[in-house]
C-alpha cells in the first residue's frame, strides 16, 4: 500500500481534503485537509455542521459547491474513492430483518470483497464489532440498537476502508466498550468522528477541529487542550478557539501548522 | 452478482417482509379474480381486467412512492449508497424489484382472465392479448418509476398520495383527451377492453408497448435526477 510507504509517514499526504465545501447555512466555503492516520474529532456551531460534513462528505447530503479529495480522487463513484471510503451514523440503516450475518456479507458483496475471503472477513468483522456468533444468525431487531450498532461497524469495515467517517457513532453502548470499538489498530486509518459530546472522545482522537458558522476555526492536536488546561468538552474547544484569535493568531496559518 | 441485482434481491425481500408483496399481487390479480366472481359477457370481463389492472397500476405507483420514500427516512437508502452503490444503480434495483413483483401480478391477473374467456364465445388472437398485456406491464413500469420519482423527493404519505393522483389524473387526463384512439400513452389498457370487439389490435399493441418502454425510460431519467438531488 502506497501510504504504508515510510516516506509518507514524514511527507503525511493529505487522506481528505475539502475546499470551499458549502451545504446551506451550515457549510459556508469550508475548506479543511486531513493528513494520512488522523483521528479527528469535529464539533460545531451549531450542532448540526459536524454531522452535515460527515453527511457531505459520505455522499449522503449534496453540497451546493466546493470540491472534495480523497485519496488524490475527486471522483466519489465505484470507480473513484467510494470503496475506500466507510461511514457510520448514528443509526445504521440496516434492514432489522436481517441477520448480522447477512448484513456484513451484503456489505461485502457490494464493496466486491473477493468470494473466497468474504466468509473469512465476515466472520472477522462481526467477532471485532462483539457479535457472537449466536447473535450473527438472528435477525437484528432481537438484539434492539446494540446489536444494530456493533453490524453497522462490522459492515463499515468489511473492506478495510482507509478514511473511517463517524456521526455520532455506537451511542447505544456503553463508553467503555464504545471506545474499545473505535480504537481500530493501525496507523493508516484515516477518522473523522462528528460529535455532539467530544468528552465521550477522549482518547479516540489525535486532533480536534472547530466549526464556526459553517468554517474551520480552529484544528489543533488534542495535546494543545492539555497545555492550554482546557478540557475536552464544546467549552474548552470554543475557549481555545476565542485564545488564538485573542492572541492573533491567524487561523489559516494554525490549521496549516496542526496538519504537519 | 452485479449491485443493481442486489439491490432488487433486497428490494424483494424487503416488500415481502412488510407485506407490500402482498398488495401488490393482490391488487394486480384482484381485478381478475372479481370477474371470476362476477361472469358477464366477453366484452364486460375485458373491460373489467382492464380497469382492475388500471386501478393496480395507481396502487403501484404509490406503493413505489411510498417505498422509496420510506427507505430514505429509515436510512436504508443511505446505508447502501455509502456501501459504494451510486444512487443511479440503487433506483434500478428498486424499479428492477417492484417491476418483477407488479409483472408477475399482471402475468397472473392476465392468465387468469385468459382462462376464463377460453369458456364463453369469444375468439381472442392471442397473439394480440399478450402483445396488448405486455403494453400494460411496460406501461405499469412507467408508472413505477413516477412513483419512485415521487418518492425520491417527498415524505412517504405525500409521497403515495401525489404518486396517485399524478397517475390517476394523468390516466384520465389521457383518456379522455385521446376520444378513443389507441395512439397514447397507456394506450395498453384500452387495447386490452377492446380485443372482443372485431378489427386489428395487434400493430396498435406493439406500438402501445414500445411507447410503455420510452415513457419508462424518460421517467427514469427524471427520477434520476431527482434522487441524485435527494437527502439519503
Amino acid at each position: 500500500m502506497l501510504w504504508n510507504d515510510p516516506a509518507n509517514q514524514i511527507l503525511r499526504p493529505s487522506a481528505i481534503t475539502i475546499t470551499a465545501l458549502s451545504r446551506g447555512s451550515l457549510l459556508r466555503r469550508c475548506t479543511l485537509s486531513v493528513p494520512v492516520g488522523t483521528r479527528l474529532l469535529v464539533v460545531s456551531d451549531p450542532e448540526a455542521s459536524a454531522s452535515t460534513l460527515v453527511r457531505v462528505l459520505a455522499g449522503l447530503s449534496r453540497r451546493d459547491g466546493g470540491k472534495i479529495e480523497i485519496a488524490g480522487m475527486a471522483d466519489g463513484s465505484g470507480r473513484g474513492w467510494s470503496r475506500r471510503v466507510a461511514h457510520l451514523g448514528p443509526e445504521p440503516g440496516i434492514p432489522r430483518w436481517m441477520s448480522p450475518r447477512e448484513a456484513v456479507a451484503l456489505a461485502a458483496d457490494l464493496l466486491d470483497v473477493p468470494h473466497d475471503e468474504a466468509s473469512t472477513r465476515t466472520d472477522r468483522a462481526l467477532a471485532w464489532a462483539g457479535v457472537t456468533s449466536a447473535a450473527a444468525d438472528r435477525p437484528i431487531h432481537r438484539g434492539g440498537p446494540p446489536l444494530l450498532q456493533r453490524t453497522g461497524l462490522a459492515a463499515a469495515l468489511i473492506a478495510d476502508p482507509e478514511v473511517l467517517l463517524l456521526d455520532e457513532p455506537l451511542r447505544a453502548l456503553d463508553t467503555h466498550e464504545r471506545t474499545r470499538l473505535l480504537r481500530l489498530p493501525g496507523q493508516r486509518h484515516t477518522i473523522v468522528i462528528a460529535s455532539r459530546y467530544p468528552a465521550s472522545e477522549a482518547g479516540l482522537v489525535s486532533h480536534v477541529a472547530l466549526l464556526r458558522a459553517g468554517q474551520v476555526a480552529l484544528m489543533v492536536p488534542v495535546s494543545e487542550l492539555d497545555e492550554a488546561g482546557l478540557p475536552l468538552s464544546m467549552l474548552g474547544v470554543k475557549a481555545l478557539a476565542d485564545r488564538l484569535v485573542a492572541a492573533g493568531r491567524a487561523d489559516g496559518p494554525r490549521i496549516a501548522a496542526a496538519a504537519q | 452478482m452485479s449491485q443493481s441485482l442486489l439491490v432488487a434481491r433486497v428490494a424483494l425481500r424487503e416488500l415481502w417482509m412488510t407485506f407490500r408483496l402482498l398488495i401488490l399481487l393482490v391488487a394486480f390479480a384482484g381485478g381478475s379474480a372479481v370477474v371470476v366472481l362476477l361472469p358477464t359477457s366477453p366484452a364486460v370481463t375485458l373491460d373489467r381486467v382492464a380497469l382492475g389492472l388500471g386501478v393496480a397500476t395507481v396502487v403501484a405507483s404509490a406503493v413505489a412512492a411510498w417505498t422509496l420514500a420510506h427507505e430514505r427516512a429509515a436510512g436504508r437508502a443511505g446505508w447502501l449508497i455509502t456501501r459504494s452503490v451510486s444512487r443511479v444503480t440503487y433506483l434500478g434495483g428498486w424499479l428492477l424489484g417492484i417491476t418483477i413483483i407488479a409483472t408477475g401480478g399482471i402475468a397472473a391477473s392476465a392468465a387468469l382472465a385468459w382462462l376464463i374467456t377460453q369458456g364463453m364465445a369469444i375468439d381472442l388472437d392471442p397473439a394480440a392479448y399478450w402483445v396488448a398485456v405486455i403494453a400494460v406491464a411496460t406501461t405499469a413500469a412507467a408508472a413505477i418509476t413516477l412513483g419512485l420519482a415521487v418518492g425520491a423527493l417527498l415524505a412517504p404519505v405525500p409521497a403515495a398520495v401525489v404518486a396517485a393522483a399524478l397517475c390517476a389524473l394523468s390516466g384520465a387526463a389521457i383518456l379522455l383527451a385521446s376520444g378513443g384512439s389507441t395512439s397514447v400513452p397507456g394506450a395498453g389498457y384500452l387495447l386490452l377492453s377492446r380485443l372482443a370487439s372485431p378489427g386489428q389490435v395487434l400493430p396498435d399493441a406493439l406500438r402501445a408497448a414500445g411507447v410503455g418502454l420510452i415513457q419508462t425510460a424518460v421517467l427514469f431519467v427524471i427520477a434520476r435526477a431527482a434522487m441524485e438531488r435527494a437527502e439519503l
